[in-house]
């Protein structure tokens, strides 16, 4: 009876063997690619959403303050007219008592009046302030909306390399994920 | 046309309030969340799942149909989800169509969070769920895995209606639209790629 061993290769060893000698093939690599990117893309999308946000508080906070300055303004508005119904009142009256009184009356919606003004620019001032913040976070919105368009299109072209095997693809992958990393880098760095 | 296409004669509108009644406070944090799961900012979530399975095929199968099956999906998924945004962005934009909270008084509907007034046709939720799981279809051979696809794409296109943000038609279309997309990016990556290079080994 013979010992002899016989061993048949499959497809699979094969392929096992191939890897071995040459490393991973192309499809993995572009698997590999592509979690790396979504990864990354998930990041710029959270910090996308989180820069929307933030913006967004600004820019309610700037509302709230206009509201407020404008309630002030209002006050303003309602001393102003107090007082110049006390300066009529003043003409019109001929008691030189009641003619004392409106002179009192109109120096203290004076003084009042100073009082809400500086208070209602100040308001407004803050209001003007957290805007430009609002606007201020804004900014890197667009680079990373760029940067998430760049990441997706280098998943897509990524996918079709391993599907067609034409390497030229991959390339235009990888120059589309490191425009899209550059953009990435450029938004959080201002 | 549109009464036919749109509001099919009314029951668009009944199905909406049908849909939009009854509410309770687990329901809505359930629907709640259907809706952050069918959210196109979930892309990079889904596409990283089908990449991490796609290489965990490749690599222990290199070759194999399934393994190209699942970078099929991958790139479908992947180009599918960019035409997808155009499509729906384009037509939300063209169609402007009301939403519910624009359409009815405030005390006839119930809306979950932050009332939105115009692009209600299509729905991108439904739209962006539909796609993943049409882009996942031909990879799932078990009928209880494709049950699951298909009960997650049911339920986030109920929760549209349910919080209020979107009409059945809505919901409808955006998933049709998706599907039709994911078979026409499906046939033309499928011309396109080459043969498998798998030999059949005959001993």
């Amino acid at each position: 009876m013979s010992e002899q061993h016989m061993h048949v290769h499959g497809a699979h060893e094969h392929q096992v063997e191939h890897q071995a000698h040459h490393g991973p093939g192309l499809a993995q690599q572009v698997a590999i690619f592509t979690a790396i990117l979504s990864t990354i893309g998930a990041v710029v999308a959270y910090l996308g959403a989180a820069t929307q946000n933030e913006a967004m508080l600004f820019k309610n906070e700037a509302v709230l303050k206009k509201a407020e300055a404008s309630d002030q303004w209002s006050f303003y508005q309602s001393k102003s007219t107090k007082g110049h119904l006390a300066e009529l009142a003043a003409r019109l009256t001929k008691d030189p008592a009641q003619n004392e009184f409106y002179k009192k009356e109109i120096a203290r919606y004076d003084q009042e009046k100073k009082e809400i003004r500086l208070k209602a620019e100040e308001l407004d001032r803050e209001s003007h302030k957290v805007n430009d913040a609002s606007e201020h976070a804004l900014h890197p919105l667009h680079k990373l909306e760029q940067a998430l368009t760049l990441i997706q299109i280098a998943i897509a072209m990524g996918s079709i390399t391993a599907l067609t095997r034409k390497r030229w693809l991959f390339m235009i992958a990888l120059v589309a994920a490191a425009g899209g990393i550059t953009l990435f880098g450029i938004a959080l760095a201002t | 046309m549109k009464e036919w296409i749109y509001d099919w004669g009314g029951a668009n509108v009944a199905m909406f309030h049908a849909l939009n009644a009854n509410h309770a406070h687990w329901l809505d944090q359930v629907m709640l969340a259907l809706t952050w799961a069918g959210d196109h900012n979930r892309f990079a979530l889904y596409v990283s799942f089908i990449a991490l399975v796609t290489w965990w095929r490749i690599a222990r199968y290199p070759e194999s149909p399934a393994g190209r099956e699942w970078m099929l999906a991958l790139a479908t998924f992947a180009i599918a989800y960019v035409l997808d945004g155009f499509v729906v962005t384009g037509l939300k934009s063209y169609m402007d169509l009301p939403r519910p909270s624009l359409v009815f008084l405030q005390d006839s509907l119930v809306v979950v969070g932050p009332a939105e007034f115009h692009h209600s046709f299509p729905s991108g939720h439904a739209s962006f769920a539909a796609l993943f799981v049409a882009s996942l279809w031909p990879c799932t051979r078990s009928l209880a895995l494709r049950i699951a696809l298909v009960v997650y794409v049911v339920a986030v296109c109920l929760s549209r209606p349910y919080l209020g943000f979107h009409f059945p038609a809505d919901v409808l279309f955006g998933s049709l639209l998706s599907v039709l997309l994911v078979v026409g990016v499906r046939a033309a990556l499928a011309m396109w790629r080459p043969p498998s290079r798998v030999r059949q080994v005959e001993i």
